[in-house]
């Protein structure tokens, strides 16, 4: 049987950029938020936002000179921890097309990357879609 | 090192992305300019200038049930610029556009001139860089 998109309370559409607002900070804040309170939610990221689960990441940012003992994750494992925590509650996806065009070709596991002319079925997918920033 | 050949490094674009960034904020790079070069003036302009102003720590941020502590700080990353010998500089509508009380929540060190004075200031330095 063919794989369906599973039906969500919410999508957070992430069209925005890391590294330019806080946006990203708002995602984790919302996704958190909202499974806390019981909803279901899936992530779509386009453009330059499909490099914060980029497998390149790897799971700490590169290390800070002035405490080399402290870790600082990176926005990929972050991901993998808000999945683990929630199973079957939040799930996270990537835009094919933007991950090839924006250098993020190589995605975390925990990611399903789908092509971008199947988007919409995940807006169908969802009661409510949030569409957080502008690519 | 002689005003004339400092850099004057001036940061307007605030808040570009904590769970990016974490240490490596705008503020880092200033530091880490200021060690290589010799010395870099810093000017904190518009939603920027809330870096200069002493606040409450916001929340920290719950993923998964991690507290993730490693935000940025800028008010202490400002701290460590003055501790460093950094000169930094505001100007006053930034400050006002940020609260009433905002002046006088400027951390010690920081400079606040007038309005435009910043500008006025760059023939005196070998580098401009908006940063």
């Amino acid at each position: 049987m063919a794989w369906t998109v599973p039906h969500t309370d919410v999508l957070l559409k992430v069209l925005g950029a890391p590294h330019q607002t806080d946006l990203v900070c708002s995602l984790f804040r919302l996704a958190e938020a909202l499974v806390d309170r019981g909803a279901t939610v899936q992530v779509w990221t386009c453009g330059e936002a499909t490099g914060l689960t980029r497998t390149g990441s790897g799971d700490s940012k590169p290390a800070y000179r002035v405490d080399r003992a402290v870790d600082y994750p990176s926005t990929a494992r972050l991901v993998r921890e808000l999945l683990a925590g929630s199973p079957g509650r939040i799930s996270w996806y990537a835009c094919r097309f933007c991950c090839a065009d924006r250098g993020a070709a190589e995605q975390i596991p925990e990611v399903r990357v789908r092509p971008a002319g199947r988007f919409w079925e995940h807006v169908l997918a969802a009661d409510k879609t949030v569409v957080l920033g502008v690519c | 090192m002689p005003a004339a050949d400092r850099t004057l490094l001036i940061v307007e674009r605030a808040y570009r992305g904590a769970v990016e960034d974490q240490f490596a904020d705008v503020l880092y790079f200033v530091h880490g300019l200021h060690r290589q070069s010799g010395g870099v003036e810093l000017a904190l302009r518009g939603a920027a200038a809330g870096y200069a102003v002493q606040t409450d720590r916001p929340p920290a941020l719950r993923v998964a049930g991690r507290l993730l502590g490693t935000l940025p700080d800028p008010r202490r990353s400002v701290q460590l610029l003055l501790d460093d010998g950094v000169a930094v500089w505001t100007e006053e509508p930034d400050l006002l556009a940020l609260g009433d009380t905002a002046p006088a929540r400027l951390i010690p060190g920081v400079r606040c001139l007038a309005a435009h004075e910043v500008a006025a200031r760059w023939p005196s330095y070998a580098r401009v860089w908006f940063f």
